[in-house]
């Protein structure tokens, strides 16, 4: 039987390398950014990646089909607007959750939260609204109804209505 | 705790019972003619606006919204300003929960509130609050829950007190001039709960 040779790989000539395989990078949407906590940044923030911010913000938040995590040490001066939005620090500023918002116990608002859904921590705090059944938040649940297989979502936009458009952290 | 006495349990139905399970400890549950009344009126109305002078607490929100009502959250608890009631358009409120808030305020106080509550008030809009009957109460207010259609829970913070503010029920009355009593009960837990409906 053919044996390879102990010294094989010294008697191979110089030694190559393929060069590393790239890794597969995730689509944008699936991304998550980080603020850090000693980050400032001044002015809207727009895209298509997952948020989470630790530091401050400034400005507006625009990232209507992403999700935005506003941590303990998280401070956002200014409107966010996202798909799923779940709040630990402070907003100072409307609050837009195109599917559902969160305040955390340790969360302070002080604005409008709108949203079809609603979900609040005891110890959280809000000097503004809730408003769960805004035209733009009955907009969104529209357009979910026709973009999927229209009777289901209907009756899960009903059965929502059943229950109550709000869930709570146990 | 010496203003608030645990209520009378047996007065509650089995799933009540079951449900103080998840009360904390200083809590009251209580049987609430009010909170039947509220969620009946709200259930009335296509898409009220209701203004909270409680914490955010979640029974609150989450029943209040099933009812698909918009609430402004004005949480006596921190402090609450003119300014942010101000931002209410006139006519708009359908519910104003002000808890036991008017223990904590004096005549003219509790005219300017009513007044600031009055001049946002729907026709027909309903005022829920409740009066301490005895001389003194919790030093912080309660916070009050939204259990179910029937009951309503009371949490103290601290076990002192502190005298009840002068404003008495007939001063209050008097201050609702614009008013007109729906219900009014004498709680067991020394509360006084009254439900008004706005004149317009």
């Amino acid at each position: 039987m053919w044996k390879k040779p102990e010294n094989d790989k010294q008697m191979s000539g110089p030694e190559t390398f393929e060069a590393p395989q790239a890794r597969p990078q995730p689509a944008a949407q699936d991304r998550q950014a980080l603020l850090g906590s000693s980050l400032t940044v001044e002015g809207t923030i727009s895209g298509a990646e997952d948020l989470v911010i630790e530091g401050t913000v400034k400005g507006t938040i625009d990232l209507k089909s992403n999700t935005v995590m506003i941590g303990r040490s998280g401070r956002v001066e200014g409107d966010v607007h996202a798909l799923d939005i779940t709040i630990e620090g402070e907003v100072l500023g409307n609050v837009f959750a195109g599917e559902r918002a969160s305040i955390r116990r340790s969360g302070f608002v002080k604005g409008n939260v709108v949203s079809p859904r609603v979900v609040v921590e005891d110890g959280a705090r809000l000097k503004g609204s809730i408003d769960v059944d805004s035209v733009e938040s009955s907009k969104k649940m529209e357009t979910k109804i026709v973009t999927a297989d229209g009777h289901e979502k209907k009756e899960k936009k009903d059965k929502e209505k059943e229950n109550g458009a709000v869930s709570t952290f146990m | 705790m010496a203003g608030v006495q645990r209520i009378n349990f047996a007065r509650c139905t089995s799933k009540d019972l079951a449900s103080t399970n998840k009360l904390e400890p200083g809590t009251t549950l209580y049987r609430s003619p009010a909170a039947h009344e509220l969620l009946r009126f709200l259930g009335t109305r296509q898409r009220s606006t209701v203004l909270d002078f409680g914490p955010l607490l979640r029974e609150n929100v989450e029943m209040l919204t099933s009812y698909h009502c918009k609430m402004f959250v004005e949480d006596f608890h921190q402090g609450f300003s003119e300014e942010s009631i101000a931002e209410i358009p006139p006519e708009s409120l359908d519910l104003a929960l002000c808890w036991d808030v008017l223990n904590y305020l004096d005549k003219s106080q509790a005219e300017r509130l009513l007044g600031l509550i009055e001049a946002r008030m729907k026709p027909d809009g309903r005022l829920l609050f409740l009066i301490a009957s005895g001389n003194e109460v919790p030093k912080y207010p309660l916070r009050f829950r939204i259990v179910d259609r029937e009951h309503m829970a009371c949490e103290v913070d601290s076990a002192e007190t502190i005298p009840k503010t002068p404003l008495s029920s007939r001063t209050i009355y008097a201050l609702l001039s614009s008013w007109k009593p729906v219900h009014a009960l004498h709680l067991r837990n020394g509360l006084q709960e009254h439900l008004f409906a706005f004149r317009g």
